[in-house]
């Protein structure tokens, strides 16, 4: 099952880096970006079915339609950005991570600008 | 011979030659100008004392209501809009202040996933009230249509009245209703239905934030909604109880069975059921087609929005409970408490209907001789 060559993958990749940490740091990170890179490509291919299934409930949603790609694009910005900020972490660059943080957040905001602005244009049309 | 003469020259001494004036020469001569300017000074509004002393002298009732309906409803209107102007900007701001809220939160000591959370949740809260939006439009449509219905069958009525023979009596008890009808049904047009778009506001905003911002003032505005709701259909029943048609009609399954439903209506019900006899009574007494066949088309043109906003208040409460154990509590809140907003809705719609209909059931019954 793939879970079990997730779990051997984070494993072999978490003692490599813990190994190589104190001798070769570069390194180590490395390792850790390619861990992670490769946990991921196991990932993505069991999204289709996900998003099959996301596709065909937007579609169910009569005249309002792009809300679930909406999210998706939120979601992924997320978690990369979520992603790339705890590898900086793990090897002591916080700040970077908060920027990179940062930088998703506003994203996301600007993703998003059309959500707000539209419950704004609602609450405008409810009061007298 | 002698007292002939006598009478004469005592007629000629002791009589006063009196001329009798017309209305309008005769207030000519008299100055309003004081009054009016300084009633314009107080008030802000220019009113004709001329006119409306000339409608006393003249016994012109309905020109005197016209009079004080348009000084009385024109104060109480630039009243009300001040204070929901006020209330608007306040609204604003609130709106504006809860985003930044959430926007500061969201980017302090918060992951990015949960500042996704916070768009989703407002896209959330967007389809919500989108949902709901066509409920509120369909409540200020009705009034303002059973208002207009109303208004085009009042000739129709004032005719039929008439011609049952009772012109003076239907005049005085037709002005009075029509005041209470016009002001009631523009009362509820200017004053609940502004309200309650407003209380839905803020109770949208107000669940847009992890804490309650501005809770107490949603609650606030919906008793106020609900106070003015049960105050509309208090005052017309009383106004109905002045034409002393007031008979009961004891003990009737039929009006027990009819009270029980009717006291199902939110906010207002008890208060509608408290004049049921009246309304029975007078049924009763109804003979004329026209207005059985008013009451009808008031009736049908009720039915639809009726069940449209009932059903969407239930579905909203429906949905609220199936999400519980699986949404966010603040949503399944907001779809609890937009449900509840719908029964008031339900309720306004009710209230206007009962209103309406009732009044046609009184002119008819005066009409009849009831």
């Amino acid at each position: 099952m793939d879970i079990y060559r997730i779990t051997a993958l984070g494993l072999i990749g978490a003692v490599l880096c813990v190994t190589l940490k104190k001798e070769c740091p570069q390194i180590a990170m490395g390792i850790s970006i390619l861990t992670s890179v490769l946990i991921l490509m196991f990932i993505l291919p069991r999204f289709e079915t996900v998003f099959d299934v996301l596709e065909r409930i937007d579609s169910m949603l009569t005249g309002e339609s792009g809300y679930v790609r909406l999210i998706l694009k939120i979601v992924a910005v997320g978690y990369i950005s979520s992603f790339g900020a705890k590898i900086c972490e793990d090897f002591g660059e916080s700040s970077i991570g908060h920027k990179i943080e940062l930088g998703g957040k506003i994203i996301i905001i600007i993703i998003s600008l059309p959500v707000i602005t539209g419950l704004l244009d609602m609450l405008g049309e409810l009061m007298p | 011979m002698k007292k002939i003469i006598f009478v004469v020259i005592f007629i000629l001494c002791f009589t006063v030659c009196s001329y009798g004036q017309e209305i309008d020469d005769s207030l000519g001569e008299l100055n309003f100008g004081g009054i009016d300017s300084a009633y314009e000074k107080i008030t802000g509004t220019r009113t004709d004392f001329r006119g409306l002393v000339r409608d006393a002298a003249e016994n012109n009732v309905g020109g005197i209501y016209d009079a004080f309906k348009e000084m009385v409803g024109r104060r109480i209107k630039g009243e009300v809009s001040d204070v929901l102007d006020g209330l608007r900007i306040l609204l604003v701001a609130a709106v504006l202040g809860g985003l930044y809220k959430n926007l500061i939160s969201a980017f302090h000591d918060k992951e990015t996933g949960e500042i996704g959370f916070a768009v989703s949740y407002m896209l959330t809260v967007g389809i919500a009230l989108g949902a709901f939006l066509p409920v509120v439009k369909l409540m200020e449509d009705y009034c303002e249509g059973i208002t207009e219905i109303t208004a085009g069958g009042l000739p129709l009525m004032l005719t039929v009245i008439t011609a049952g023979g009772r012109p003076a009596s239907a005049l005085a008890f037709n002005t009075l209703m029509s005041v209470c009808i016009v002001m009631i049904g523009k009362g509820i047009s200017l004053f609940i239905i502004p309200l309650i778009n407003m209380s839905i506001v803020m109770c949208a905003v107000n669940y847009l934030s992890e804490e309650p911002m501005l809770e107490k003032l949603s609650e606030l505005l919906k008793s106020i909604v609900g106070a003015g709701i049960k105050g509309a259909a208090f005052i017309f029943t009383f106004v109905a109880g002045l034409n002393k048609l007031t008979s009961g009609l004891g003990n009737n399954i039929f009006m027990t069975g009819t009270k029980s439903v009717i006291g199902m209506v939110p906010i207002a019900g008890d208060i509608i059921t408290g004049s049921l006899d009246t309304g029975l009574s007078i049924l009763n007494s109804i003979k004329s087609g026209v207005g059985v066949v008013f009451i009808a088309a008031v009736v049908a043109y009720a039915a639809l929005p009726v069940l449209r906003v009932l059903i969407t208040a239930y579905a909203f409460k429906l949905i609220s409970g199936i999400l519980q154990p699986l949404c966010d509590k603040r949503m399944v809140e907001l779809l609890d408490r937009l449900g509840d907003y719908g029964l008031l809705i339900l309720s306004v719609i009710f209230v206007v209907s009962y209103i309406f209909v009732f009044g046609v059931m009184i002119f008819v019954a005066v009409g009849s001789g009831g």
